[in-house]
């Protein structure tokens, strides 16, 4: 074919030369209009053109219908992958405690990017804790300032023998995805106090990013402003809400050994202890004392 | 006389605001120890650093009145509960789950040491 066009490459895109498609036969298109900047060609000719209506309009005809972007498709969650588990006990969690609205996000597939915050922050967490790396830092950095969470007791350990850090995590990228799970799921519990308190509040719309691909969808949230007066004007207690019905097997195995020490003492040592503790004293460390 | 306890305490400054991040924390605790002991247990004393709002309404039905310090985020505990046995005690779990998190442990070390090197 292009030997056949020569020296009238334009030809090659003309509805003249599209034999294959029916609809494009016998329709006429100005030399002037290649293939590329066409709405721009197809402007001014349509302005300069006595028959400039026509001509675009024909123009008009040959141009693909413009359709809006799809929606970016969520992420599927394969029972291999690694955050499965965390989804399905965030989902499990959410339906446990009648977050409907987190529960329906999670099994939205829209929102597949909050159980990505949420497995994330979970695996974040999990690996943060054995983070040799971190500790080093947080050492270097408790010298001088109090850092992280310390369990002081006057009976075993010393005072300020344990440093942990909980709900904080490896970097701020995970600690923001930390914050953007509790912040949506404190929208949940808002919209549970929205419909038992004030059934008609004020929502405002708000970009949501769904999926990795930055693709936003308006979604309706009770804005915190609406929602002051439903509260009694007082900040919602989520954290405090959220963190007496948290399932430590969110953390993985940092969760199982917390909740499968012998004794208390020694499952509050595990939480705060993997932060400091050299990993071979963890290994040899005798399990179950108090 | 005073009786020994033990405080539970964290401050981390990279954290700001933290209120949520405090509460979500110690309220974990709170939910770990009543695990251990008992599910009308309470702590001798609580405390935040962020002022008295909703989330001191929600402690105080929780803790029963417990008096809630504006200062800094600890809890006191009884330290004669640290004894006390955990309802799901699996010294084999127990042990796999700490001896795989020392090996994870372990393996980042080596990969920020050969990182670094």
């Amino acid at each position: 074919m292009p030997s056949a066009l020569g020296s009238r490459p334009w030809r090659a895109n003309s509805a003249a030369t599209r034999g294959d498609r029916p609809s494009m036969r016998g329709i006429a298109v100005s030399p002037s209009i290649s293939t590329t900047d066409r709405p721009a060609r197809a402007k001014r000719s349509a302005a300069n053109d006595p028959a400039g209506p026509r001509l675009h309009h024909r123009y008009r005809t040959r141009l693909r219908p413009v359709q809006s972007r799809p929606c970016a498709k969520p992420r599927d969650f394969p029972s291999s992958h690694p955050h499965s588990e965390a989804i399905d006990r965030l989902r499990n969690f959410a339906e446990d405690h009648a977050c409907g609205g987190m529960s329906q996000r999670v099994n939205d597939a829209g929102s597949a990017h909050f159980s990505t915050d949420f497995a994330e922050f979970a695996q974040s967490a999990n690996n943060g804790l054995v983070c040799r790396k971190m500790r080093q830092q947080h050492e270097e950095r408790s010298q001088t300032r109090s850092n992280g969470l310390t369990l002081r007791t006057k009976q075993i350990p010393p005072a300020g023998a344990y440093r942990q850090e909980v709900g904080s995590t490896r970097n701020d990228r995970a600690r923001d995805h930390c914050f953007r799970a509790l912040s949506e799921l404190d929208r949940c519990l808002q919209d549970l106090a929205a419909s038992t308190v004030n059934a008609s509040v004020n929502r405002i719309a708000c970009r949501v990013r769904h999926g990795t691909r930055h693709t936003s969808k308006s979604r309706w949230f009770p804005s915190s402003r609406s929602m002051r007066p439903a509260l009694g004007g007082r900040h919602s207690d989520v954290g405090w809400a959220t963190g007496g019905t948290f399932d430590l097997l969110y953390l993985g195995d940092i969760g199982r050994s917390i909740l499968t020490a012998s004794t208390l003492g020694a499952a509050l040592r595990t939480f705060a202890g993997f932060h400091r503790t050299d990993p071979e004293r963890l290994r040899g460390q005798p399990h179950g004392r108090g | 006389m005073i009786a020994p306890h033990s405080t539970i305490a964290f401050s981390n400054p990279d954290i700001w605001p933290r209120r949520r991040d405090a509460e979500f924390t110690l309220s974990i605790f709170y939910g770990l120890i009543r695990r251990a002991v008992s599910a009308d247990w309470v702590p001798e004393t609580l405390s935040f650093e962020h002022d008295p709002n909703r989330a001191e309404q929600s402690y105080c039905e929780t803790a029963r009145g417990l008096p809630v310090q504006p200062a800094h985020q600890f809890a006191d505990i009884s330290a004669g509960l640290l004894d006390r046995a955990m309802p799901a005690a699996d010294l084999t779990l127990h042990r796999s789950c700490t001896t795989s998190l020392a090996e994870r442990l372990l393996l980042s070390a080596a990969c920020s040491r050969s990182r670094a090197g």
